[in-house]
């Protein structure tokens, strides 16, 4: 039986007089890279700021499960700014299309930043795992520069690390190799891959076809509604099969 | 055509531009022309008040008959005025009786005699409402104060009253003629604009009534006997020089009292320079403080501007680099910068000019009250003008060179936004973690502080200023009482005779408060170099107030700098001084300060009057000063009711309340105009750096750091900087604050100002100039709750 982090029940976004979520209802799982496909105005980021807590739901209600011991339960759409904001510092971590790092902080203290806000680490615990992520994303060389002294690379690598330095619940990534050069993208496309594998919850935003191909869950959003839902193994490196059952599954929303 | 057509174009393009930058900008804007409005309107109204206030007093002697050379005599001498006239360099003598008597008002007698005047059309006095109006003239063609339209038992007095002995009208004057029957009451009806005796810095004052009451009482002064007369008659001979005359004025002086037996009757003679100096010493002092107050204003005022044109300069980079691919020049983008800010700047001179006046009529009228005087404001066009004019090339000047960098925006450079920053290393702790945010931003962008720094330096130095004046003046005008006073004191006994108990006395003193210091002074008639002069002779010659020079001693005396002008002396120069048939040659040591007698006065040592004058006599006063000086009142009530054969006075003059009063209205509104320029400076330089911040902001917001913790650390920069830059300007102020104003004071005739250490003039800037930079960052940093993790997401919502 997986465990469910978010349930989403009859969830309806409208700017004005336009309707831009038609009632959707999903769950996503722990331990799920779920990646949300759809074309230009398929509602696809206004999914993403719903479930993050980033926007308000017009209507509808969306769950998600703390990643405590207690995993309470907290009405995302109905919840203060205060708890929110708990829950950006604990639960949940965010890559966006460009880093997005602060601008006079080092990559390492960027990293270690986000440690620091969420508060529940020591701050030896924090400086340890700050090293130790440096490692994994390969910063070791760019870590004691400033954002803008570094590749695009190797922020975005940055921008995940700090996503990920709290432990989050979920990791919410939003077109994360949108404004990358193909090396890059793959550096961080395994990366994310790397932190699934180790059981990290992913929900990605893309309409990269090499970047849902990491995914196991795939949606496909049209006109504000959930059209589509594919299932796939993990991945485990390059698989034809995989690569040809999402490109026939795609096929059926003329992508 | 073709010139035509582009024109009209590049108009269309710019007006576009303006447009859009006035929309992106308006705050900003808003904001400068708030700071450039208050800055003229301080600078233009006191520039107003000092001319009009200068050309009000010149115009108002002129119309009320003061010569160049005014001389009180006692007596009826009529005759004196036709043997003045016979000496070539007179044009002509005026000639205006007067009673000089004692008066009681309100149960408190003055010090000073006043002198009663009888209008006739000849002196067209100006009458005034209790509000400082001038009241309107009655019938066409004549002046109020025509001798007819004062009520038979009433009396016009000066403003100045009001604040000295809390005269209303409808309240009674006693005036003291003789001690048979002789006191004459008479009810204020009203007050009158005195041009020379209505200023609170002189102690004599003059009283208007009617022909009947004037015949009336010089009927009991002239019939009284001797023995009981208290009043006595005098007049003012208004002598003016003829235009060819090459005299001058002390020469002048010289040639009319050698000429004549004036000099016989003359009670006091006072040059109209001299005059007119007295009667604006308190508005000068006042404009000349407002003046410098705008000199801060102005500094801050082009910190804010430059700072605020440098950070849209930087934040519109792009959109420079952009219109540049488009073939807009260097030039013509500037160009939109400098008619957007220049307009406003000019706008702002504009709107506080038009206040400027009205700014001015409402401290004229509330001068009333000190200087006796109704000043006739007018914006005086040309300094106005040349002024206006100045600054607008200052600002044009500094905004050329704030806007340098548009000329060489690369558009390449700009769009890609390839600057290289350089990194600084500050601890980020988990403990200290909003401090340390505050500390790494304000370390990054430094430069972006620099104009917090000067602004918060800057209103400390000024504050600092405000408040050492305001110790210095102290609670009940301490400072005003010692600066114009011959020696600082709290207290002064004079015993008149040898039954006066001096020892109870002080024991009565010392119960009340502890005596601090102890000295004697005698006030004795001197001439020197054949001049009539008051001797202020001291035991103790350190308690001169010196201007420049050194005390004298027994070979030596001190001047005044009236006395240096009408003998035209310097230190160093001999002169003789004579008293009681007995004469020496002294020694000038040094210019010193005392406005006894408007300046007509000299110094002396114990030691050097004794060789001129009879030391022996009842002539010392002892002065005291008290540990608790605030006990003065109290002390010489105490004495006055249970001793007899002795004067008990303090420091203190009449109107002097108004005086002080009115400075520290004046400090406290000073203090809020700072407060108004923090809060714009800091609504101003906050709304910049948050634009240019919502990214970081956003992040941060992302990572779980709340609005509130935010907008903490935010407002914690605002509090380091200005806790650095006020804690620069108070070490800045303590280092030079003193020898600066003692040098503006020394300007308007007051030496030795020293203030020392005062919660108001240190304590107080020091905490609330960062606790308001603080309060205001906080307040102006709520938007920030308006920052949304949203905008980190590049793609429209879809």
């Amino acid at each position: 039986m997986r465990e469910i982090i978010f349930q989403g029940t009859n969830m309806v976004k409208t700017y004005g007089e336009t309707t831009v979520l038609h009632g959707i209802s999903l769950e996503l799982y722990r331990g799920d890279f779920a990646v949300i496909m759809g074309s230009s105005g398929s509602g696809k980021s206004t999914f993403l700021y719903a479930v993050s807590g980033m926007d308000r739901l017009s209507g509808g209600q969306i769950f998600y499960k703390r990643k405590s011991s207690s995993g309470e339960m907290i009405d995302i759409a109905h919840a203060s700014e205060k708890e929110l904001t708990r829950l950006r510092a604990e639960d949940f971590g965010f890559v966006f299309q460009r880093s997005h790092l602060v601008s006079s902080l080092t990559l390492e203290e960027n990293i270690r930043m986000a440690g620091l806000i969420c508060g529940s680490m020591s701050e030896k615990e924090i400086w340890e795992k700050t090293d130790v992520l440096i490692r994994q994303m390969g910063l070791e060389k760019a870590k004691d520069r400033l954002p803008a002294q570094v590749s695009g690379g190797e922020a975005q690598r940055a921008a995940v690390a700090r996503a990920v330095i709290a432990a989050p619940g979920i990791l919410f990534a939003d077109e994360p190799t949108g404004a990358l050069n193909k090396a890059n993208t793959e550096e961080v496309l395994d990366l994310l891959t790397s932190l699934y594998v180790r059981g990290q919850s992913i929900l990605l935003v893309t309409h990269d076809r090499e970047a849902a191909l990491r995914g196991n869950r795939i949606l496909y959003l049209e006109d504000g509604s959930i059209v589509g839902e594919l299932e796939l193994s993990p991945y485990r490196g390059k698989d034809r099969d995989r690569e040809q059952k999402l490109a026939s599954w795609l096929e059926g929303f003329r992508w | 055509m073709v010139g035509q057509a582009r024109s009209r174009v590049y108009m269309k393009k710019c007006q576009m531009l303006l447009w859009a930058a006035w929309r992106k900008q308006k705050g900003s804007i808003c904001g400068i022309f708030l700071l450039v409005g208050v800055l003229s309107m301080c600078l233009f109204s006191s520039l107003t008040l000092y001319v009009s206030g200068r050309q009000s007093v010149k115009a108002e002697m002129e119309r009320l008959g003061f010569g160049d050379l005014t001389v009180w005599v006692n007596g009826g001498r009529e005759g004196l005025a036709g043997e003045i006239e016979n000496i070539s360099d007179v044009e002509r003598v005026t000639y205006q009786p007067l009673i000089f008597s004692g008066y009681e008002v309100n149960g408190r007698y003055s010090d000073n005699e006043g002198q009663l005047l009888c209008p006739d059309d000849s002196v067209p006095y100006r009458f005034i409402d209790e509000y400082g109006n001038e009241l309107p003239v009655h019938g066409a063609g004549t002046s109020r104060g025509a001798g007819t339209e004062i009520v038979l038992g009433t009396v016009y007095i000066s403003p100045a009253m009001k604040s000295a002995f809390d005269v209303e009208t409808g309240d009674a004057i006693q005036f003291e003629l003789s001690r048979k029957e002789g006191i004459y009451s008479l009810t204020v009806a009203g007050y009158f604009a005195d041009g020379f005796m209505g200023s609170s810095m002189i102690d004599m004052k003059s009283f208007l009534v009617s022909r009947e009451d004037y015949t009336a009482m010089q009927e009991i002064v002239s019939t009284a006997a001797e023995v009981d007369v208290l009043g006595r008659e005098g007049a003012m001979l208004h002598i003016f020089q003829s235009q060819g005359s090459p005299l001058l004025a002390l020469d002048f002086h010289k040639a009319i009292q050698e000429g004549t037996n004036v000099s016989l009757y003359t009670e006091f003679s006072y040059q109209r320079e001299s005059i007119l100096n007295y009667m604006l010493l308190l508005q000068d002092i006042l404009a000349g403080f407002l003046i410098a107050f705008s000199t801060v204003l102005f500094l801050v005022c082009m910190i804010v501007t430059g700072h605020s044109l440098s950070a849209v300069v930087e934040q519109d980079k792009k959109d420079m680099a952009v219109l540049k691919t488009l073939g807009m020049t260097g030039g013509e983008i500037r160009n939109v910068y400098f008619l957007l800010y220049g307009g406003v700047i000019l706008t702002g001179m504009l709107f506080g000019l038009l206040f400027a006046e009205k700014i001015a009529a409402f401290l004229a009228r509330g001068l009333v009250t000190s200087t006796g005087m109704l000043v006739f404001v007018k914006l005086p066009l040309l300094f106005c003008f040349l002024l206006f004019m100045a600054f607008v090339l200052v600002f044009a000047v500094f905004m050329v060179l704030r806007t340098g960098k548009i000329l060489t925006v690369a558009p390449m450079e700009s769009i890609r936004e390839t600057a290289e920053r350089k990194k600084v290393r500050t601890a980020i702790r988990q403990r200290f973690l909003e401090w340390d945010i505050a500390l790494r931003e304000l370390r990054f962008e430094k430069k972006n502080y620099i104009a917090l720094f000067l602004i918060a330096a800057f209103l400390a130095v000024f504050l600092a200023v405000i408040g050492r004046m305001g110790t210095w003046l102290g609670t009940n005008g301490e400072g005003l009482m010692n600066a114009f006073s011959v020696a600082d004191h709290d207290l002064g006994v004079q015993p008149f005779n040898r039954d006066v108990p001096m020892d109870e006395i002080e024991r009565v003193i010392e119960w009340y408060s502890p005596i601090l210091e102890r000295y004697e002074l005698a006030m004795e008639s001197v001439t020197v170099n054949g001049q009539e002069y008051e001797a202020n002779v001291l035991n103790d010659t350190d308690w001169f107030h010196i201007l420049s020079g050194r005390v004298c001693d027994g070979d030596g005396i001190l001047i005044t700098d009236t006395v240096a002008n009408e003998l035209q002396l310097s230190i160093g120069d001999t002169v003789k001084v004579a008293a009681n048939g007995r004469s020496g040659d002294y020694r000038v040591s040094g210019i010193y300060q005392c406005a006894n007698g408007m300046g007509s006065n000299i110094g002396m040592s114990m030691e050097g009057y004794s060789k001129i004058g009879d030391i022996t006599g009842f002539i010392w006063c002892y002065h005291y000063i008290l540990e608790n000086g605030n006990m003065r009142d109290f002390v010489m009530g105490y004495l006055q009711e249970h001793y007899r054969g002795v004067d008990v006075h303090t420091n203190s003059w009449s109107g002097l309340n108004g005086i002080v009063f009115l400075m520290h209205i004046l400090i406290l509104a000073l203090y809020m105009i700072a407060a108004m320029f923090i809060l714009v400076s800091v609504a101003l330089i906050s709304g910049k750096m948050l634009q240019a911040e919502t990214g970081n902001m956003a992040v941060y917001k992302s990572m779980g750091l709340s609005t509130v913790r935010l907008r903490r650390s935010f407002a914690l920069r605002f509090l380091t900087v200005a806790a650095a830059g006020t804690a620069a300007g108070i070490l800045l102020s303590a280092l030079t604050a003193d020898r600066m104003i003692g040098e503006v004071f020394r300007s308007f005739g007051i030496g030795d100002f020293h203030s020392g250490f005062s919660v108001m003039g240190t304590f107080l800037p020091l905490v609330v100039i960062p606790v308001l930079f603080f309060l205001f960052a906080w307040a102006f940093s709520a938007r920030l709750k308006q920052v949304s993790i949203v905008t980190l997401i590049t793609e429209n919502p879809d």
